[in-house]
């Protein structure tokens, strides 16, 4: 029965990558890599069941995915002009976060592990740039936030990462040996990431269309 | 302590700091975003009354120095034309007599749009000359006491000078009031406004709910792009105080 209600909360996020798909030629530029985004985790997990099934273990894969989707988070970020006002910041986290994925993942594990600590930091990191995101949306928003998408997306970040940051830290603190602690944890997670896919399938919904300019090139010669 | 139970209050402790970290940095980014936006809503503020101001200095200047010395020339036109006829000449005289009424309002417009005397005496002299044709024409008056020693630089002379005279045509027009009082203290800190009237008064909470209340909201304004604080005790039937209390400009 558990099985059955996993498979199905884990088929959830086709719904965001449907809607993002079809939507994906109308919507501003500036929610493209949030679509990327939703699309490189689809094809992340179904690569690391394909080579689970082949009896390999996917950290290698899981690892390199870590990387991609803190960047294309980050970049999302700066897309939503974020670091408008210290432009040096999102280097500084793209360097943090390369520096750490590399002494983790090359030097210290050589890809025998899954990157704990670069989850932890890049999670924690992606945290803390939706609140200031939202804060902003709060101060300066004048229409509906539930209806604005950038709200809503920071929203679903704020769930998953803070929980993907909590489960990785009970996981490299070993908290896990406490069974009812780790069956809870597991349980809730199944749930959180139903409800963020369903979260980002909505906010998709209200992702502005694109402007169309009227440029020289696009007149009558 | 059985290590399973230690385990177990760390985990809580842990997530409970990464909880508090996380209510500190939203608490302490609303704020950092919340006086970024008021900044900017200052500065944009701050733009529109400069606009304004530029705006209405050069309708000052267009009809003090155009309009004013054509109506002069066409008077002295008109009273050069040499008529016998008596109706003739009554109507000459009459419209002699109109072309100063218009030539006087004018200066009245141009004066209240951009007072000279605001550029070239300073704040107090300007204060006390409005007072005094204010006092003139209306059946309001104005009381105007200043101990300002001080020089005040011309962008905080024309807010409060603006200020002072927004005040004194919502009295005129609104409050019913026989006398209006109009103090200028100088303190440490910087210079008091204190206004009072003895009209109708009106319920400030309640306008504001409304959306009424333009003019007052300008004032507001006003105060607040030069540092200021603005209050204002009104109740229905007690008259209205008001109290701007406008900093020293930063050395």
């Amino acid at each position: 029965m558990w099985i059955t209600i996993d498979t199905v909360l884990n088929l959830t996020i086709w719904v965001p990558a449907i809607v993002g798909a079809i939507r994906y030629k109308k919507i501003n530029s500036a929610y493209y890599l949030f679509i990327i985004l939703i699309w490189a985790g689809i094809v992340n997990e179904n690569f690391s069941i394909y080579i689970i099934n082949k009896g390999y273990y996917n950290i290698i894969p899981y690892n390199v995915y870590s990387l991609i989707e803190a960047f294309l988070v980050i970049c999302l970020f700066k897309r939503w002009k974020l670091f408008n006002a210290q432009k040096w910041i999102f280097y500084v986290i793209l360097m943090l976060f390369s520096l750490v994925w590399f002494i983790e993942v090359i030097i210290v594990t050589r890809f025998r592990e899954f990157a704990s600590y670069f989850i932890i930091v890049y999670s924690f990191t992606i945290v803390l740039c939706s609140i200031n995101q939202l804060n902003k949306l709060i101060v300066t928003s004048e229409g509906n936030l539930l209806k604005n998408a950038t709200f809503l997306i920071c929203i679903g970040f704020i769930l998953y990462f803070t929980y993907s940051a909590f489960v990785e830290t009970f996981l490299k603190f070993d908290f896990y040996n406490l069974p009812l602690l780790r069956q809870r944890i597991y349980s809730i997670v199944v749930y959180v990431n139903a409800f963020v896919n369903l979260l980002y399938a909505y906010a998709i919904l209200w992702i502005p269309k694109k402007q169309n300019f009227i440029l020289p090139s696009s007149l009558p010669a | 302590m059985d290590p399973q139970k230690t385990k177990f209050y760390i985990a809580i402790l842990l997530a409970s700091v990464i909880i508090a970290i996380i209510i500190i940095y939203f608490a302490i980014s609303l704020i950092k975003h919340q006086r970024r936006s008021l900044a900017i809503n200052r500065q944009n503020v701050l733009s529109e009354i400069a606009t304004l101001e530029k705006d209405r200095t050069r309708m000052a200047a267009d009809l003090h120095d155009e309009l004013g010395p054509l109506l002069s020339v066409i008077k002295m036109r008109i009273n050069s034309i040499d008529v016998t006829d008596e109706d003739d000449r009554e109507q000459q005289e009459l419209s002699s007599r109109q072309i100063d009424e218009v030539l006087e309002r004018l200066r009245g417009i141009a004066r209240n749009l951009m007072p000279n005397t605001l550029v070239r005496k300073g704040l107090v002299k300007a204060v006390e000359e409005f007072t005094n044709a204010f006092n003139q024409t209306n059946h309001l008056k104005v009381h105007f006491e200043s101990n300002l020693n001080q020089d005040i630089d011309e962008e905080r002379s024309i807010n409060i000078f603006r200020v002072i005279q927004e005040i004194c045509q919502n009295a005129l027009k609104h409050s019913k009031a026989s006398q209006l009082l109009i103090r200028l203290n100088e303190t440490k800190k910087g210079i008091q406004v204190l206004c009072e009237d003895n009209g109708v008064g009106f319920d400030y909470e309640k306008m504001l709910k409304e959306g009424k209340g333009l003019g007052l909201r300008n004032l507001k304004s006003r105060v607040e792009i030069m540092g200021g604080q603005f209050m204002i005790e009104s109740r229905p039937g007690k008259g209205t105080q008001y109290v701007f209390d406008v900093p020293n400009a930063p050395a």
